[in-house]
C-alpha cells in the first residue's frame, strides 16, 4: 500500500508543493518560537548556568538573576565558616549608564568579580567571570578601570572596542577584553569590571554590601546538602542550589512576563495554520482520489489497508516537510542571529519539533480518513 | 460445480414515504467458467444486483452463496478477505489507479489477494501479456487508451485466479471494435482460466460472447437465451 501512496502524493507535484509548503512554515514557526524562547531563556539564566557554584545565596525573594538585592557582604564569612563550604566567592550585581560615543547615554548592567589567579582564557567561568574571549582573557579587568564587553553589547554601545574608553556613572572606564554570546535577557548589555570597580561603577549597593555569593561543596557534600546548612545559618537571605536559581529566573520570565504564555501562543497558532493548510491540501487530495479509494475497498482493501494509504502520506509529508523545515530554520536562525535575536535549538527541539511535525500531518489526516472509511464501496459502479 | 448462487433477492431502499424495489425477488446460479450477461435497461436494477454478487451490498431479504458459503454469515472484514481472494471486477470506468503504471495497478490486485511479494511482479507481467499489453506495461493510464485501459482493468480483475469476475459495463466506455476486442479477451481469458464470469449490460452486442442471457425488467430478472437477446 506505501507505494500507492506515495505514488499518489507525488503523482500531483503542484498539490504536493503546497502541502510542503504549509507544513515547511509550520515547522519553521514553532521551531523559531521554541528556539527563540530558549535563546531568551538561556540569555536569562545565563550568568546562573554558566557557574560552576553549587549554591547561590541572593536577596531575599530575589525572583531573578537581573532583579536581585544587596545584602551585607559579611555573610561571605558565614557561608565559608559553614562545614561542607569548599570556597565561596562574592559576586556583584548592578545597574549603571554608560556614555555613548556619539553622545547620550545606555543602561547597562555591571557584574563585578573576583579576578581569578590565572586567566580562564576561552574555558569555563566558575565564578561569574565572562568566558568565550575575543580578545582579552578574564584577567583583562585588573588595572582599576577595566571593562569587558561583550561583541553584542559593543555594538548597541556605539560600537565600543577594545582600547576604547568612556564613562559608566561619571567614572572614567577602559575597554580591556571583548567576549562573544554573553547577553542579558534586558536590553541592557553586560559591563564585566572587577569587583571592588563594579561597586564603584554602581554606586548604590554600599561599601559593606554585595549582591550574591557563590559557594563551592566539598567533595563528598551534595548541593541539597550544602543548601540546608546555609539556609539554616542565613535566615534573612534565600538560598538555592544553582538549578533552583536558574530555575527560578526562568520561570519569572516566562510566567510573570507573560513572555512564555506569547510564545506558547504563537507555537500553538503556527501549529493550527499547518493543520488548517495541511488538513485542507490533504482533503482536497483524498476528495480527488475518492474514486481510487472506492476501488480499493471494493477490491478487499481492509480500512486498515486504507488508512495505512492516508497516513502513509501525512508521514511521508511531515518527513519532507520537517527536513526542508531545518534547512529553513537553519537560515532565519543565523538571520535572526545577526538582529540580536538570541536563537537555541537544542538535539531535543529537533526531536519535539519532529514529533510534532508528524502529530500535525496525522491530524490533518484525519478527517480525510474517516471520509475514506466512510465510502461505499459500491460506488465503483457508478459512473 | 456451482460458484454462485443467489435466491429470492429483494433490495428495497426506503427514504420517508418513498419506497423503491431496486430488485424484486432476484433468482441467479452460475457454474464454474460460466459466462453470464445481465442485461436489462437503465434503472432495472443491474448494478444494484451486481454489488449485491460483489458483497459490496446486503439484500433486503434473500440469500447469495459463494461457493456454498452465506455472504449474510460474514462480517464485514470478511466480505473484504472474499472480495479480495476470489472475486474480480471490471469497472465501465476502468477505475485505475492514476498515478500507477500499469504493471503496478496489477500488481496491487495480486497483493491483495495476498500473493508472495516475490512473485507479485512476474504474475503481473504475466497477466499483462495475456491481454496484449507487456510492452506498455510501464505506462501510466493517462497515457493509455481507452480499450487498453479497459485490458489492463481485465488483466488485474484475472491475475492470481480469482472464482468470478464481475463486469460492469466492460464496453460501456468503449467504441464498437475496442468493445468487441475487449469483450473477446475478457471471454476468452476467462474460459482458459475457468474462473465465472457475471456482465452486467445494456450492449446487445456482449450476448454472442456469453453462454446464457438473462434479462432484468424493473428489478426482475428473466431467462433468454445467448445470442437471441435484440
Amino acid at each position: 500500500m506505501a507505494i500507492v501512496a506515495l505514488r499518489n502524493l507525488l503523482h500531483d507535484k503542484v498539490r504536493f508543493l503546497i502541502t510542503l509548503a504549509g507544513i515547511t512554515v509550520a515547522i519553521v514557526l514553532i521551531f523559531l518560537q521554541g528556539g527563540m524562547y530558549l535563546g531568551f531563556m538561556k540569555n536569562a539564566a545565563g550568568m546562573i548556568d554558566r557557574t560552576d557554584a553549587d549554591v547561590w545565596v541572593v536577596s531575599r525573594n530575589s525572583p531573578n538573576f537581573d532583579w536581585s538585592q544587596p545584602f551585607p557582604e559579611r555573610y561571605v564569612n558565614k557561608v565559608r565558616s559553614t562545614p561542607g563550604v569548599a570556597e565561596a566567592k562574592t559576586l556583584i550585581f548592578g545597574w549603571a549608564f554608560l556614555r555613548l560615543p556619539g553622545g547620550g547615554t545606555e543602561q547597562v548592567e555591571v557584574i563585578g568579580y573576583h579576578p581569578p589567579a590565572e586567566a580562564a582564557g576561552t574555558g569555563g567561568s566558575g565564578w561569574g567571570e565572562p568566558s568565550d574571549f575575543v580578545q582579552g582573557d578574564s584577567r583583562s579587568v585588573l588595572g582599576g578601570d577595566n571593562i569587558i564587553l561583550d561583541e553584542s553589547g559593543s555594538r548597541k554601545l556605539g560600537g565600543l572596542l577594545v582600547g576604547d574608553t568612556t564613562e559608566i556613572t561619571g567614572q572614567k572606564v577602559r575597554v580591556a577584553g571583548m567576549t562573544r554570546g554573553i547577553r542579558s535577557l534586558t536590553t541592557a548589555p553586560y559591563i564585566f569590571a572587577s569587583y571592588d570597580t563594579a561597586k564603584r561603577l554602581t554606586g548604590y549597593l554600599g561599601d559593606s554590601n554585595t549582591v550574591f555569593i557563590l559557594a563551592r561543596a566539598e567533595p563528598e557534600i551534595s548541593a541539597r546538602e550544602l543548601k540546608r546548612r546555609l539556609a539554616e545559618r542565613l535566615p534573612n537571605v534565600d538560598v538555592l542550589t544553582r538549578g533552583e536559581y536558574s530555575r527560578r529566573t526562568k520561570l519569572y520570565w516566562t510566567i510573570q512576563t507573560g513572555m512564555g504564555f506569547g510564545f506558547l501562543m504563537m507555537t500553538f497558532l503556527a501549529f493550527v495554520v499547518g493543520l488548517a493548510i495541511v488538513g485542507q491540501t490533504v482533503y482536497a487530495a483524498t476528495m480527488e482520489h475518492l474514486r481510487e479509494y472506492a476501488t480499493l475497498k471494493a477490491l478487499g482493501a481492509t480500512d486498515a489497508e486504507v488508512r495505512t494509504i492516508l497516513w502513509t502520506q501525512a508521514a511521508a509529508s511531515a518527513l519532507f516537510g520537517y527536513v526542508f523545515g531545518v534547512i529553513g530554520v537553519w537560515w532565519v536562525a543565523r538571520g535572526l542571529e545577526t538582529l540580536g535575536l538570541p536563537v537555541a535549538i537544542p538535539g531535543w527541539l529537533y526531536g519535539g519539533v519532529f514529533c510534532i511535525g508528524f502529530v500535525l500531518c496525522l491530524g490533518a489526516s484525519l478527517v480525510s480518513v474517516r471520509k475514506a472509511l466512510s465510502l461505499d464501496p459500491a460506488m465503483v459502479f457508478r459512473v | 460445480m456451482r460458484i454462485l448462487e443467489a435466491a429470492g433477492i429483494w433490495k428495497i431502499y426506503e427514504s420517508g414515504v418513498i419506497r423503491v424495489e431496486a430488485v424484486r425477488g432476484a433468482d441467479l446460479a452460475v457454474e464454474a467458467g460460466e459466462l453470464v450477461a445481465v442485461m436489462g435497461p437503465s434503472g432495472s436494477g443491474k448494478t444494484t444486483l451486481l454489488s449485491i454478487l460483489g458483497a459490496m451490498l446486503s439484500p433486503t431479504r434473500g440469500s447469495v452463496l459463494v461457493e456454498g458459503e452465506d455472504l449474510s454469515s460474514l462480517d464485514a472484514a470478511a466480505l473484504s478477505t472474499l472480495r479480495r481472494r476470489r472475486i474480480g471486477f471490471v469497472f465501465q470506468a476502468f477505475n485505475l489507479f492514476g498515478a500507477l503504471t500499469a504493471r503496478q495497478n496489477v500488481e496491487l490486485g495480486l497483493r491483495l489477494r495476498g500473493w508472495p511479494e516475490g512473485d507479485v511482479g512476474p504474475e503481473a507481467l504475466r497477466s499483462l501479456e495475456s491481454v496484449g499489453l507487456a510492452r506498455r506495461a510501464d505506462f501510466l493510464p493517462a497515457d493509455m487508451s481507452g480499450g487498453e485501459k479497459q485490458r489492463v482493468s481485465i488483466a488485474r480483475a484475472l491475475a492470481g485466479g480469482p472464482r468470478f469476475i464481475l463486469a460492469d459495463e466492460p464496453t460501456g466506455a468503449l467504441d464498437a471494435e475496442n468493445g468487441k476486442a475487449v469483450m473477446d479477451l475478457l471471454a476468452s481469458r476467462a474460459r482458459e482460466s475457468g474462473a465465472a464470469v457475471i456482465v452486467v449490460t445494456h450492449d446487445n452486442r456482449v450476448a454472442r460472447f456469453m453462454d446464457r442471457v438473462v434479462l432484468m425488467e424493473d428489478g426482475r430478472l428473466t431467462a433468454a437465451e445467448a445470442g437471441r437477446v435484440s
